[in-house]
């Protein structure tokens, strides 16, 4: 890596066009894990979208933390839908950086002419994943702490913020591919989210309400999880196959 | 100058072609109000002496095509994204459109049902938590696509993003309400089970639920209508503009 890469960015994602045709194309799963080197030396530069979300999402875990009166036992249901309206506004916050940022500076087109469209999507969502695994790495254990949360079963807990957080970021980035090609309109970003993740948000909460209960039905929280599981799966899907017609338009 | 008068008054005439079947649709639902408020009697266990059950006749069938519409709005997204065609985004923003103004029918003869039957306008029932997301996803797609100038773009973004939130919209239409327990189930196995007396379910299925198909058609067709009279409104303008600068 020589350190014209470090500044463009751009020369390190895949072999030009050029050595496509001559048929040295590289396989889509190191075309994807390039794009995520990139974007992960790209946010180790300058950590905006990784401070940005931070920073909220600790604001909103002060403010919650104070206004339920520091440390006051809260019903399992309360804190399972106040944790998850934190992840959700945080992770809107930050992960439609992942494709605004190309769009600002210029870079979509380089991107597009370099790798192929499903290489793109597979590099963006795995960094977009990785930033919310962070993001809930950071975000819960302070919450727990904060909010005094009884943690029964915390296998199962850590199970739903692992199936929760990927069908958070797979749905997020498929949104902000379409807010960054609608040509910037962030302030929608978050309403449109919205309706795609709320049947999610309904099975998390539930499943997260179930592990900080002592007598909860360990078959409703298995069948959530699972739930939730399929959702992912579901999504991951619709957004391979929805991809490649936003990305490579006009 | 003529000709162009012609080819508008073909345009006019055209809006009256299928005349027979529209004529169908009013009587049809002429019956259908009939039938509801004269010939179908009060259903045993419902308020208002009974009277209470018979709002099903408006609440069902909204429903059922607030749900439609969402299925055929995804069809011609789909369609969109096959054939590039600009007509087909046009037929799904018009679904969509007739999708919200049912489901807002839907939403607003529930809560009056619901209110008369256990007290309350809106308890936050499964169903009634699915609707108003379904609602909110109607409203996302219209201001999404509204937000967009470019009509190729427009259509682009807005038939990706119906066919994105197309699982999670299917996912809390038919899952949701079956899974987790609700007030709405009682009132589904009443139409279902037929516990509502002889004469609702032949009324609801031969009458309300075509008499609203043949309703959400006609709009349908209508707001195609006024598509393509916009469009030639346009090109008009556009000749017209050539004239004047020749």
């Amino acid at each position: 890596m020589g350190r014209s890469n470090a500044y463009t960015g751009v020369d390190m994602v895949a072999q030009p066009k050029s050595s496509q045709q001559n048929g040295a194309t590289l396989p889509i799963i190191h075309q994807s894990l390039l794009i995520l080197r990139k974007d992960i030396l790209l946010e180790l530069r300058n950590r905006a979208a990784l401070q940005a979300i931070l920073l909220f999402s600790i604001t909103t875990l002060i403010v919650v933390g104070f206004s339920a009166g520091g440390g006051a036992n809260l019903p399992p249901d309360t804190l399972a839908s106040l944790l998850w309206i934190i992840l959700f506004f945080s992770a809107f916050s930050g992960l439609s950086h992942v494709f605004i940022k190309e769009e600002e500076s210029n870079t979509a087109i380089a991107l597009r002419l370099t790798s192929e469209a499903n290489a793109v999507l597979w590099g963006k969502l795995l960094f977009n994943t990785l930033l919310t695994f962070v993001i809930i790495m950071i975000i819960s254990p302070l919450y727990f702490i904060l909010l005094n949360a009884p943690i029964i079963q915390p296998g199962k807990l850590a199970l739903s913020l692992l199936t929760g957080g990927i069908g958070l970021s797979v749905s997020a980035t498929i949104i902000a591919v379409i807010i960054a090609r609608s040509h910037g309109k962030p302030a929608l970003y978050g309403a449109i989210g919205f309706p795609i993740l709320l049947p999610m948000l309904f099975i998390a909460v539930d499943a997260t309400r179930l592990t900080f209960q002592t007598y909860s039905n360990i078959n409703v929280l298995n069948r959530d999880i699972l739930g939730l599981a399929s959702f992912d799966v579901l999504m991951i899907v619709t957004a391979g196959l929805l991809f490649p017609y936003v990305w490579e338009s006009e | 100058m003529f000709g162009k008068a012609n080819k508008l008054t073909r345009k006019v005439t055209g809006l009256i072609k299928g005349l027979w079947w529209k004529i169908l649709v009013g009587v049809w639902m002429s019956a259908t109000i009939y039938c509801a408020f004269i010939v179908v009697g009060p259903a045993h266990g419902f308020s208002m002496n009974g009277e209470g059950a018979k709002i099903i006749f408006f609440h069902v069938p909204s429903a059922w095509l607030a749900t439609l519409s969402y299925v055929v709005a995804a069809f011609y997204a789909i369609q969109y994204l096959i054939r590039q065609n600009i007509e087909s985004d046009e037929k799904c923003a018009t679904s969509m459109e007739l999708g919200l103004v049912f489901g807002l029918c839907a939403t607003v003869t529930g809560s009056i049902f619901s209110h008369n039957e256990w007290g309350k306008y809106w308890s936050f029932d499964p169903r009634q938590t699915s609707i108003l997301v379904i609602l909110l996803l109607f409203t996302a797609y219209l201001v999404l696509r509204n937000s967009i100038t470019e009509p190729r773009k427009r259509a682009i973004i807005s038939s990706v993003y119906a066919l994105a939130a197309l699982p999670p919209a299917m996912f809390l239409i038919w899952v949701v309400p079956r899974v987790v327990e609700s007030l709405h189930q009682f009132a589904n196995q009443a139409v279902i089970g037929d516990k509502l007396g002889g004469s609702y379910g032949p009324v609801l299925y031969f009458l309300a639920l075509p008499a609203f198909l043949g309703l959400f058609i006609w709009m349908f067709q209508l707001r195609m209508q006024y598509y393509k009279l916009y469009l030639l409104n346009q090109k008009m303008k556009a000749e017209k503009k050539q004239c004047n600068l020749k």
